[in-house]
């Protein structure tokens, strides 16, 4: 009859209710897996560098002198993947941190030949070849392999600026020559485009700095 | 990477939770330094907001605090964080800093004229911005003058050293790395020797060591510190601090770069010979010259090892 319908209703309630609590929990697990896996999927670290150019940018002909006293220019470049730095070698830490790192890469890079490392001196002055190559044998740099650059100051200051960073026209004067985040490791693909710049302090710099090639070797327009 | 999930959430729930007190040292007094026992000296003064890199520091471009400081960019350390809030760079503020013997901190930060009416920050990556004011020199320029303050007290200029040849190079007393300010002290001490030993030399020579480092390389400090190179004999030889405004006169021309970094100072090495009228003979940058170099442009900068005209 249609009274009990009421008293049947009621103990289907609990079951309803446990029946939504399942539900609820299981979307709850789905949804943390879903953000688990976002996570644990998500790309190389990009530690923010709020004042690095927004701008796409692509690295800009050049004429610049390597450490081994050979010239190089843009042209030696070419269909290349680029793995570049900044420095001073009057510079007490940072330097030396990202060097550390640039030789992992090196070492990791040596075989695929795909790869060349850049450092470029922001104080070309004191960094002349000999002085370059003195920094560079502390970290096994090969001369083929990773190329610490110096030349006219301007020449050279123009390249890092037009590429790469830009520039406090109020710390000119410093080592860094006023270039911003000169700590910065950048990427650049095989068509001269920088990709990505990664904090080259960040202790895990060098994987994310491989794992980032290793996603531009899958692009097309990179095979 | 799971422990860095875990780590993430623990700080999403401290930074959702916890107490939005700034944290600062327990030892630093909490309330305004006059009502404690720690005898901090507060400033009042006025700064440009140049950087605001995150955490508690602050980068302000300062005037003159009298009896304390000159006018400097510096990164100051801001005890109530919560102040920076809604300051930007370029914005003109008013603070207090406090100051004991060990650390520092700023209090009390206002906002007195907002960035954009204050500061024509130059659009960044453009040339015209960074033209140098000044062109950088190259031998046969005159050395650009400035003011020194040397280790007896005295003030001293460069054009004080007219018809001398001069030697002189930047270093600061706490430089810890010895291929840098040491080096510097080791080949002019070479050097002098070289010259005062040297038959027939010129006499007419001067070295001259400048500190970056003015508020710290004080007289007393150089006089001491000047005795590891110089032995007893200061014959000919000179050093000096430089204060902040006339190392921003000097740097650019001379291609000097230099930073604070804390209590030391990030910097490449540049050193100078001027001949006997003032213009620049020869510059070696970086620390890979020899002292033999030094000593032989020093006396050719003299005047002295020109060949001497045959008398008639």
């Amino acid at each position: 009859m249609t009274p009990p319908a009421a008293p049947a209703s009621r103990p289907r309630d609990p079951v309803t209710r446990e029946i939504a609590i399942f539900l609820s929990v299981i979307v709850l697990l789905a949804l943390g897996m879903v953000l688990v896996t976002a996570f644990l999927r998500r790309p190389p670290i990009h530690v923010p560098m709020p004042e690095l150019p927004s701008a796409a940018r692509k690295l800009v002909p050049f004429s610049l002198v390597n450490w081994d006293g050979r010239p190089v220019t843009h042209a030696d470049l070419q269909g290349k993947f680029l793995v570049v730095s900044f420095l001073f070698t009057s510079c007490s830490a940072t330097c030396t941190e990202i060097s550390r790192r640039l030789e992992q890469v090196q070492t990791a890079t040596a075989a695929a030949g795909d790869v060349q490392i850049i450092s470029f001196s922001m104080d070309p002055r004191t960094d002349q070849p000999p002085v370059l190559a003195q920094f560079a044998r502390r970290w096994n740099a090969d001369p083929q392999h990773w190329f610490l650059l110096t030349g006219e100051k301007a020449e050279i200051h123009r390249v890092i600026e037009a590429s790469f960073l830009s520039r406090d026209p109020a710390l000119v004067d410093q080592p860094s020559a006023g270039f911003r985040q000169h700590y910065a490791i950048a990427l650049v693909d095989r068509s001269g485009a920088v990709r990505h710049y990664f904090n080259g302090l960040a202790p895990t710099v060098s994987a994310d700095v491989l794992h980032a090639l290793h996603e531009l070797r899958k692009e097309k327009a990179n095979l | 990477m799971k422990a860095g999930f875990i780590s993430l959430l623990a700080a999403v729930a401290l930074g959702g939770c916890g107490d939005p007190q700034p944290t600062s040292p327990p030892a630093k007094p909490q309330v305004a330094p006059a009502a404690t026992n720690v005898p901090a000296r507060s400033y009042p003064t006025r700064g440009v907001v140049r950087e605001l890199p995150g955490g508690d520091k602050a980068v302000i471009r300062h005037e003159e605090i009298p009896g304390y400081m000159p006018k400097m960019t510096m990164e100051l350390t801001v005890r109530h964080t919560n102040e920076l809030a809604g300051l930007n760079v370029g914005d003109e503020i008013t603070f207090t800093l406090f100051a004991d013997a060990d650390t520092h901190w700023i209090e009390s930060l206002r906002r007195v004229k907002a960035a954009s009416a204050l500061v024509p920050e130059p659009p960044s990556s453009h040339q015209a911005a960074l033209t140098p004011k000044l062109r950088e020199l190259q031998p046969g320029d005159l050395m650009l003058d400035a003011e020194l303050l040397t280790e007896t007290g005295r003030t001293v200029k460069f054009t004080d050293f007219r018809g001398r040849a001069l030697a002189f190079t930047f270093i600061f007393t706490r430089c810890p790395l010895p291929d840098f300010c040491p080096r510097m002290g080791n080949r002019f001490r070479e050097a002098r020797e070289l010259l005062l030993n040297r038959p027939n030399a010129p006499t007419n020579w001067q070295f001259l060591s400048i500190s970056f480092d003015p508020d710290y390389d004080l007289p007393p400090v150089l006089a001491n510190y000047a005795r590891n190179y110089r032995g007893t004999n200061p014959d000919r030889w000179l050093y000096a601090a430089a204060s902040t405004n006339a190392l921003a006169q000097i740097a650019s021309p001379l291609d000097l770069k230099y930073a604070r970094e804390g209590s030391s100072i990030s910097h490449n090495l540049r050193t100078v010979v001027l001949d006997s009228t003032g213009r620049i003979h020869r510059q070696f940058d970086g620390n890979t010259w020899k002292a033999v170099e030094l000593a032989d442009a020093l006396a050719q900068a003299a005047g002295v090892t020109m060949p001497k005209l045959p008398t008639p």
